[in-house]
């Protein structure tokens, strides 16, 4: 499949499973453990696309819209992760897998952010808009933010080929996706609904959470170059 | 209170147009658009006209089709009461509850069988999925239909059987998420402090005993400390695992 061609159905794809999110259903096939997996198999990297769930369901586990308040979007955040692994790997071969995986996970992050502001922009948008129109809104939304960050990415490729390369270290790939998961499960086990939303962050919770973060992050590199 | 007949075909109209009830989300009307366009299939044009635009509309998806049936009934200030206590409900039943619940089983699942090696391309590894999507697609299902029924068919009476019944299933659902929790927790721990660690989660092939062993653990150490506090959370399950599986390191 050529780039452009992959970059276009992996954005409309994710404008579909974004619907899910509120517009149409919420039936669970937005969250990241149903959707990377998914988007993975489409595309023949499904046990990244499990893992890559996995982490970003576990990073906000306890994370709820109560009364509508606005979380980082897991699900944007998910799909753009496993997204940009799938783009990056056609691109930088199967031996830097690693890095891609490092790289994506944290594009899936700052996309998690990013949904969240979009989100914000798109509920102000809906005030106006007819009721079913939503739904287009809600699609280009999904589309957009995937597809924007692929643009991106494919754009400045040469650019991130050295530092994938760099970050890929010699081992198995499966062993080191270690620790973005104790990282992620452990943090937002812990402290749910206290360091990654905005509504009761405090610098006492930061705090603790940038520590524990800190901390468990040595750990991994530890374990990993035992 | 009277009894109201209902037919299949309204239920079915009801789960399809509810399904849109939050399409066109936004800060200031929340719901109401949704509302409005849901009633628009039940209503003639007189009653919509009394009824007006409403300014603020906002429940749980989950249980809009509570709050639909007792609209329909026309029983008054229903909207005054009604959507605001079921959102706190709802909220705190589907997605602080149920959702994490049902994750953390097919998360599980993916812990206990290994995903690595020949088959871990196969279709088949996506089959967890599948443990999330039919419990709690059934759940929010018969939560969706039975509120509109009961809620329509019994008025408020109904609408206090549906949250007492969800209300029990909560309590049974928070002892799975607490024992899935300290599973989770665990299997984390283990690989974490394996010689020879695999993503995702090849516990079994280094350590096929532990799985079950991991099992009993969980479990038991879940609901002794419900047993011994009811009151206790999720989160404090996670402290004291975290600090439980410190003092074992120590050990």
């Amino acid at each position: 499949m050529v780039a452009w061609q992959l970059i276009i159905s992996l954005s409309l794809l994710s404008g579909l499973l974004i619907l899910d999110k509120f517009a149409f259903g919420q039936f669970g096939f937005s969250l990241p453990l149903i959707s990377a997996p998914l988007l993975g198999f489409l595309f023949g990297e499904l046990s990244v696309g499990i893992g890559i769930g996995i982490i970003f369901q576990l990073l906000f586990i306890m994370e709820y819209p109560l009364g509508g308040r606005d979380l980082p979007d897991k699900e944007g955040g998910g799909i753009c992760a496993i997204a940009t692994f799938i783009v990056l790997t056609r691109h930088c071969g199967p031996e830097n897998r690693l890095g891609a995986l490092i790289l994506s996970l944290l594009f899936g992050l700052i996309a998690s952010f990013l949904g969240r502001e979009m989100e914000r922009g798109l509920k102000l948008l809906n005030e106006r808009v007819a009721h079913l129109f939503g739904l287009v809104t809600s699609f280009v939304r999904g589309s957009l933010q995937c597809g924007a960050l692929l643009c991106l990415l494919y754009y400045s490729k040469d650019y991130l080929k050295e530092i994938i390369r760099r970050l890929s270290i010699k081992g198995e790939l499966t062993t080191n996706l270690l620790i973005p998961i104790i990282l992620g499960s452990a943090v937002s086990l812990l402290f749910p609904n206290h360091i990654l939303s905005p509504a009761e962050k405090t610098k006492r919770w930061q705090a603790i959470g940038l520590f524990l973060f800190g901390g468990l992050f040595a750990i991994g590199l530890w374990i990993i170059k035992r | 209170m009277d009894n109201k007949k209902i037919g299949i075909g309204s239920i079915v109209k009801m789960f399809l147009t509810s399904l849109f009830i939050q399409s066109s989300f936004s800060y200031a009307l929340r719901q109401a658009k949704g509302l409005e366009f849901v009633l628009r299939f039940f209503w003639k044009k007189e009653d919509l006209e009394t009824f007006g635009k409403r300014k603020e509309f906002n429940t749980n998806p989950y249980l809009f089709p509570t709050v639909l049936g007792l609209l329909l009934r026309k029983e008054e200030g229903v909207l005054d009461t009604y959507p605001q206590i079921l959102a706190a409900f709802g909220d705190e039943i589907f997605w602080r509850k149920t959702l994490p619940s049902f994750a953390l089983l097919a998360i599980a699942v993916w812990l206990i069988f290994p995903l690595t090696g020949a088959g871990a391309e196969r279709a088949s590894t996506l089959l967890p999925i599948l443990l999330f999507l039919i419990p709690y697609n059934l759940f929010t299902f018969l939560a969706r239909t039975a509120g509109f029924f009961f809620s329509y068919k019994e008025g408020v009476r109904g609408v206090f059987l549906i949250v007492k019944t969800l209300n029990r299933s909560g309590k049974v659902i928070e002892i799975l998420l607490l024992y899935l929790i300290g599973f989770v927790f665990f299997s984390l721990a283990i690989i974490a402090t394996q010689e020879e660690q695999h993503l995702i989660f090849n516990i079994q092939s280094a350590n096929r005993g532990s799985g079950g062993f991991l099992f009993i653990l969980s479990f038991f150490f879940s609901l002794l400390l419900k047993r011994l506090n009811p009151r206790f959370t999720p989160e404090k399950i996670i402290l004291s695992l975290l600090i439980l599986f410190i003092f074992l390191l120590l050990l």
